[in-house]
């Protein structure tokens, strides 16, 4: 055969073309609309595809993408260092990964049907990006360990201007942060909230009266150069046994600050935003420092870029990088302390006295960083710095002269020489609801954990466990300070580190899981990198979603799963803090999960990595059924992905039914039920979770609420502030009560801007109770918290037993089967 | 050596403001002023000027200052007055006027009882307790 027949005819071998075969049944089956339903407590799926034409195209497309890639593929490799017809050989063997990708539209069709459960499709339709990245990347390393000559290590030469650009590069993420914030929440805005006013409160304290007592700043209510001048801040402080009034927080954090906030209230640019310029520094300074310890354990600089990328990009530091907590400044401190006792030599003691300052500095953040502290201690020891004289004091003088005086600092202001539970920390410091609520919240919660924000770290703990064993010594050390900082936070009652954005008190923790990714990236097989970048790709979409609408990180919200149809993370993963589920299922949920990041821990520690086509394909089947299970498992333990708790996910199917193209055939898969097009669609909002007094439920649990005769007429229900896509709508109600007279008793709207837009109104009389009321009314543009509002005129009781909204789709898209 | 340098440029550089001290709650408050600030917050940093004022020179502060600011906590309409009338009354006992000093802690205890009992405890008010016949705590 000749070399032109040979780049023709080779195409058609089994594996390119099953591939090719993949792609498009993967690609034309994403493009139809999914509703699930749950009559008589069985769950029904209506498939609803666009017309079959496009949907051919769409896969015709697929495969002929695929076919041109593997074109390109086959050339490339024959360029390499392999005689041709290996080359050919092995190019089309790297293919089989994608037969995967079947596993695809086979779960979402077939688990519901034999009435497993929903899970693996709403994996499928969310989630697919991520199923094609997995398998597109599998291909490539496949492709790439077909010429193995390629994998060449990178040089470990030292190039000097790389360091200050690292620093400056992470300075401007951490401005370009700032410069949103500021822009989402003005410099007063509504982003402060937690600890943050009170830390600044002490730090105006310290910066004008130039002590801690926050009398004169709560009386002259200075708050305002800072926040909402109606807003009152107490610093969350307490009386000294002087009658003093100071801060429950300790004064660390308030001392570094008041230099730059001094420099705002004299310049008049807004202390809040002068005083956050050092958490940026900070937060460079803790990048910079990640960055040379990873460049000294791996001597490469590419791996020690990953991690430095980390430690910046990821959430939490990226968030925190721009928020007055003492977090940031306690990663920077801990691992460039730890960094300086690493490298100093005997005789260095300029170095040992910065780390020991650094050390002893920690412990006036917050005493949960004592414990960092004590074990930077043994480090010193550990490292031999014990041996001399001058070592020994160099570190251990500033800790032994910050111990007194954070203690004669406790006596004084508190009457109590060591830190007290009640002084803040609600009275304990270990959690009174059992140990394993902070330990797998912290990691998987859905609204306060670290990995559902930042997955990348899973792959840190995996490069850790490398570092551990290849350089036991070192690994161990870095292992031990994040655990510490897991740990300590993980026991705390306040796990989750009160009103602000998720994993707070991992953020010391960072800097020691980024040379993670170092080592990962260094020593691990080169699946680390494709499971790297699955999930830089998810932690990158989380973090751009938090910077998309920062606020909604306060307050225990469950964020992420607000673009999703299903409620994949609502339903799906613990939630403790925004209790909605038993402590009980929570821990289920916890195991379940963790038990998931252990296997891709475990999976990531099998040693070498060769051409092995199949072996990536068996691998890539086994990964999607582990996630499918999983889900599976916690969606039959949990509430399950069909209970709807939060409008955001119907909405999301409102705006995807609205950009359908439509007209195509639908399936219905599970039981016959209420006809698709309205049940399917329909938002309920039930009147018990929207009403307000004198409404009340007419019994425990239940969905209506009744409202007594009144002497004069009063809102009793408002408040769902929906976000809608553009459209027609129609809302129902459903209100009943023993006047039929002709007079007034009710009345049905539907507002904007919080009841100064009103955009339809409905009066009710008493001959029309009973039956369903209905509101229609047209939004070209599209809604921002718009709410349903009732009212009574307090002729008689009323009951309102349901309400709901629903979209008039132009055309019956969703078509009855 | 040069992080060592440009840390302490920096640290020097920054400090300069800190330096100020007191002088910052005027120089604040003198930007509030100039922003125009509308009622009901514009008696805060009146507040603040007279505060640093009083402590600049032994409590003494012009009666018209002090007229000034009681006009305008008579119109206040915003929120927590009980803690400015509260600041008032140390301003005028500062002054010298006690009689003045009953009154604002007359209308902050109006405004709020619970709060203005609560802040009176601290160790500012004991130099006055009793010529204010304000308890002991």
């Amino acid at each position: 055969m000749s070399q032109g027949d040979s780049k023709t005819v080779g195409y058609w071998q089994p594996a390119t073309l099953l591939a090719g075969f993949s792609w498009a049944v993967f690609a034309a089956s994403r493009w139809a609309l999914v509703m699930t339903t749950k009559p008589d407590g069985q769950v029904a799926v209506l498939w609803v595809w666009p017309p079959w034409w496009q949907t051919v195209a769409i896969g015709l497309g697929a495969w002929l993408l695929q076919f041109l890639v593997a074109l390109w593929q086959r050339g490339w490799l024959a360029q390499q260092a392999l005689d041709r017809p290996q080359a050919y050989r092995r190019a089309y063997r790297a293919w089989w990964p994608c037969l995967a990708l079947l596993l695809v539209p086979l779960m979402e069709l077939c688990w519901p049907l034999y009435g497993f459960s929903t899970a693996p499709l709403a994996l499928g339709r969310e989630a697919w990006p991520l199923a094609a990245l997995a398998v597109a990347a599998a291909v490539l390393l496949q492709t790439r360990l077909a010429a193995p000559e390629l994998l060449r290590r990178g040089r470990s030469d030292h190039r000097l201007w790389l360091a200050p650009l690292v620093f400056l590069l992470a300075l401007g993420v951490f401005a370009g942060v700032g410069v949103r914030l500021n822009e989402v929440s003005g410099q007063t805005g509504y982003l402060m909230a937690g600890d943050e006013p009170s830390y600044l409160l002490g730090t105006h304290s310290l910066a004008v009266d130039r002590d801690l007592d926050l009398l004169d700043n709560i009386l002259l209510r200075e708050n305002s150069y800072f926040s909402d001048p109606a807003r009152l801040v107490l610093g969350h402080g307490t009386w000294t046994p002087d009658r003093s009034w100071v801060s429950n927080h300790r004064p660390g954090l308030p001392a570094l600050l008041s230099p730059f906030y001094a420099w705002g209230l004299y310049s008049d640019l807004g202390p809040r935003k002068l005083a956050t310029i050092l958490v940026w520094l900070l937060g460079a300074w803790m990048v910079l420092e990640v960055f040379w310890l990873a460049r000294f354990y791996t001597g490469r600089e590419g791996p020690a870029l990953l991690s430095a990328a980390a430690a910046a990009l990821a959430l939490p530091g990226l968030l925190y990088s721009n928020l007055l907590f003492p977090e940031m400044a306690a990663a920077a401190f801990s691992v460039a302390a730890f960094r300086r006792l690493r490298m100093a030599q005997p005789g260095q003691y300029g170095m040992l006295l910065l780390a020991g300052v650094l050390a002893a500095y920690l412990a006036w953040f917050h005493e949960r960083f004592i414990l960092l502290s004590v074990l930077l201690a043994f480090y010193a020891l550990v490292r031999g710095h014990w041996r001399s004289f001058g070592g020994v004091m160099a570190f251990f003088l500033p800790c032994i002269v910050s111990a007194w005086l954070l203690s004669t600092y406790f006596s004084h202001l508190y009457g109590t020489p060591l830190p007290d539970p009640h002084i803040h920390a609600q009275g304990a410091y270990l959690n009174p609801r059992g140990a394993w609520e902070g330990l797998s919240g912290l990691w998987v919660d859905a609204g306060e954990g670290l990995l559902p924000y930042s997955p990348i770290w899973m792959a840190a703990v995996a490069g850790l466990i490398w570092l551990l064993r290849r350089r036991p010594g070192d690994g161990f050390w870095v292992l031990l300070m994040a655990l510490a900082t897991y740990l300590t936070a993980g026991l705390y009652a306040d796990w989750f580190g009160g009103i602000n954005p998720p994993a707070r008190y991992l953020v010391a923790a960072v800097p020691f899981l980024a040379l993670g990714m170092a080592a990962g990236a260094r020593w691990a097989p080169r699946r680390f990198m494709l499971v790297t970048v699955m999930l830089a790709v998810l932690t990158v979409a989380a973090a751009a979603f938090v910077m998309h609408y920062p606020s909604a990180v306060y307050g225990h919200s469950v964020v992420l799963g607000q673009g999703l149809q299903f409620p994949l993370v609502e339903n799906l993963l613990p939630a403790y803090i925004f209790a909605h589920q038993q402590p009980a299922l929570n821990a289920q949920l916890g195991l379940i999960w963790l038990c998931v990041a252990g296997v891709v821990v475990l999976a990531l520690q099998v040693d070498g990595q060769r051409f092995s086509p199949i072996s990536a394909l068996i691998c890539l089947l086994g990964a999607f059924l582990v996630v499918a299970g999983a889900a599976t498992a916690a969606d039959r333990i949990g509430p399950g992905l069909t209970a709807y708790r939060n409008p955001a996910h119907r909405i999301a199917l409102w705006e995807r039914a609205r950009v359908f193209p439509g007209e195509g055939p639908s399936w219905r898969v599970g039981p016959a039920g209420p006809q698709p097009q309205e049940a399917l669609l329909e938002l309920s909002l039930p009147p018990a979770r929207y009403s307000r007094f004198p409404a009340k439920p007419v019994s425990e649990g239940a969905e209506a609420v009744t409202v007594p005769p009144l002497a004069a007429p009063k809102l009793f229900l408002w408040g769902q502030y929906l976000n809608l896509p553009p459209g027609r709508y129609q809302v129902t109600a459903r209100l009943s009560g023993p006047y039929r007279g002709p007079q007034l008793v009710a009345w049905l709207d539907v507002s904007l801007d919080k009841g100064r837009q009103v955009l339809t109104r409905s009066q009710v009389s008493g001959q029309q109770l009973g039956k369903p009321l209905v509101l229609e009314f047209d939004l070209p543009r599209g809604a921002r918290h718009l709410e349903v509002r009732v009212g009574t005129t307090g002729r008689d009781r009323l009951v309102l037993h349901s309400l709901s909204i629903v979209p008039r789709l132009k055309s019956a898209r969703a078509r009855t089967p | 050596m040069v992080i060592v340098l440009s840390v302490l440029v920096l640290a020097v550089a920054v400090s300069g403001a800190f330096y100020k001290g007191p002088a910052l709650r005027q120089k604040a408050a003198q930007h509030r002023l100039a922003q125009h600030w509308a009622p009901p917050y514009r008696v805060l940093p009146l507040l603040g000027l007279a505060h640093a004022a009083s402590l600049a020179d032994a409590g003494r502060l012009p009666r018209a200052d002090l007229d000034r600011l009681w006009r305008e906590m008579k119109s206040y309409k915003g929120t927590y007055p009980v803690l400015l009338w509260l600041e008032l009354a140390w301003l005028e006992v500062r002054a010298g006027h006690q009689q003045m000093a009953r009154q604002a802690l007359v209308r902050a205890r109006q405004a709020d009882a619970k709060l203005y009992n609560f802040w009176l405890r601290h160790k500012r008010w004991d130099p006055w307790r009793t010529q204010l016949g304000l308890p002991e705590p």
